[in-house]
């Protein structure tokens, strides 16, 4: 009986072992970000907010909404690196590894549309959102969730096919023939952005957001896509304008600058792979 | 392709059925400006029905006739002078107008961020994961495809069975995915489980996520919500592993 007991007694701690280490591994606590040596930048413990960071990815736009909100952030990422940038963030103990990944107030937390909304709420203080009695509050949300909803999941699916074909968005226009993938999805939602901009300035509804962050990972898809299918950038007026304003604000110069150094941001939106070496003050590339 | 099933069909039945408008099925209870859900897209249809239901909230269903859009951007709900069309953005605004604070942790609490990260990653971070395996699946003409794994630190980007597992890990701590309680990431989070669960998968190893669909389902709000949100709200046939489990 007693060999009985001890064995249930240990069985029971073992599965509550396994229960505890289960639990840590999805949101361990963490007095301080996880950062090894060799990265771009030196690590501030002062700073409240750290990314983790790799070139040419969606952490791009977190670094963005730091800026516009003047949060002191660390960028944590292997310059002209990508999959060195990727293994610092999958050796953190946590069990999804994205980018962007943030570290704040002793946790890690990932999805970007979770991380603009957590970020706003909590440093915001009511700005880059309308007040939920607005009526641009709705617009706002719509296309908040819109950037990785409708948007991204059909801009990635049809590129998905067009780069099987070899029609990439590094070589629009390099390539000999038209595609034959169906991307007749993303051209709607090309639709519904240029109807939408015809009627307001900014995603947000009226004023500059979180959404129009968010929107500009699924801006920067679909027109390629337009351009790749061979469209020239007069069928989506509004959308190319909305875009050259995001580009010319000072935050997203400033965001570039630190998050993409090798690709400055009036050379390439399209056609540069993060990493690829261009000089400072190379010209842009005739489009 | 559940979803691509569930478009595709969306689409073939509004191309020739004659749709009446209207069909109006109002629930007494509160609801500070009307409320109405459009039938268009399949099981997106339910989920802002289950909300109200949950609520209590007065509100209307109606069919969509001459569907110019595809269902990703066609109305899923107006409220008040709103349209809206994304489901996560429709079930924030609703609560937001109509019922602050519930269906959700407070905000600033500790289960706040993840019910946050559910809420977003039930259409963003997890459908985008389940549409590449399942491009993958059928380039592979695999019945049992297994998502490429990454267990704790190998190479590659995450994918389903990584999503599955870092729900594992979550719900040994939480009961839902809004905290402590039921909430409007719930109602998000049964999208990915409905088309999560590849051939490959061993469903023993999920068994938490499993219980707690179970649980979500039963809701007598569920129910009533199931119901009213017409015959493409059906939930989908279980994969055939995931039969074999329950």
């Amino acid at each position: 009986m007693k060999m009985i007991r001890t064995t249930v007694l240990a069985v029971i701690a073992l599965g509550l072992a396994a229960t505890a280490a289960s639990a840590e591994a999805w949101s361990p606590p963490a007095d301080k970000p996880q950062v090894p040596d060799g990265v771009a930048e030196p690590l501030d413990l002062k700073k409240p907010l750290t990314i983790y960071h790799i070139e040419g990815r969606r952490s791009q736009r977190i670094a963005w909404l730091a800026e516009e909100l003047g949060i002191p952030y660390n960028l944590v990422y292997i310059r002209g690196n990508v999959p060195g940038s990727g293994g610092i963030i999958r050796a953190l103990p946590i069990r999804i590894s994205f980018a962007p990944t943030i570290w704040e107030n002793g946790r890690y937390m990932f999805e970007s549309g979770a991380l603009v909304e957590y970020l706003l709420g909590k440093y915001g203080k009511g700005r880059l959102a309308p007040a939920k009695t607005s009526p641009d509050y709705p617009i706002y949300l719509n296309w908040l969730h819109f950037a990785e909803g409708a948007g991204m999941s059909r801009f990635y699916r049809d590129q998905t096919g067009l780069d099987a074909e070899g029609f990439s968005r590094f070589n629009i226009g390099q390539k000999e023939g038209k595609p034959k993938t169906n991307v007749s999805e993303s051209m709607e939602n090309l639709d519904v952005m240029e109807a939408h901009l015809s009627k307001y300035p900014y995603f947000g509804g009226s004023q500059f957001s979180g959404a129009d962050i968010m929107m500009y990972w699924a801006w920067e898809r679909g027109v390629a896509i337009n351009e790749i299918t061979g469209n020239p950038k007069s069928k989506y007026p509004k959308v190319y304008d909305w875009g050259a304003r995001m580009e010319a604000r000072p935050a997203y110069r400033r965001t570039m600058l630190r998050a993409l150094p090798d690709n400055q941001p009036d050379q390439c939106r399209v056609q540069c792979k993060p990493g690829s070496s261009k000089p400072a003050g190379t010209p842009p590339a005739p489009r | 392709m559940k979803p691509l099933m569930i478009a595709i069909a969306a689409t073939a039945l509004l191309g020739g059925a004659a749709f009446t408008v209207g069909g109006a099925s109002a629930q007494t209870g509160v609801s500070a400006k009307p409320l109405t859900v459009y039938l268009a897209k399949g099981r997106s249809s339910l989920r802002p029905i289950w909300l109200a239901e949950e609520l209590g909230l007065t509100y209307r269903t109606e069919a969509l006739t001459n569907l110019k859009t595809t269902p990703a951007v066609a109305p899923l709900i107006k409220y008040g002078n709103a349209t809206m069309t994304e489901p996560a953005a429709s079930l924030e605004y609703i609560l937001s107008q109509a019922a602050p604070g519930k269906l959700q942790p407070p905000m600033g609490s500790a289960a706040w961020p993840d019910y946050l990260v559910w809420t977003h990653f039930a259409q963003a971070t997890g459908m985008s994961r389940v549409f590449r395996d399942v491009t993958r699946m059928e380039s592979q003409n695999s019945a049992t495809y297994l998502p490429n794994a990454r267990p704790g630190g190998g190479a590659g980007l995450n994918d389903t069975e990584t999503n599955l597992m870092a729900i594992e890990d979550y719900l040994a701590d939480r009961t839902y995915f809004s905290g402590a309680e039921f909430g409007s990431a719930d109602i998000l989070m049964i999208g990915f489980y409905e088309n999560a669960f590849f051939p490959g998968l061993e469903p023993k190893q999920y068994a938490r996520f499993i219980d707690w669909y179970g649980r979500v389902t039963a809701r007598p709000a569920y129910k009533r919500a199931l119901a009213k949100a017409g015959p493409d709200a059906a939930p989908p046939r279980a994969p055939a592993n995931l039969t074999a489990a329950r």
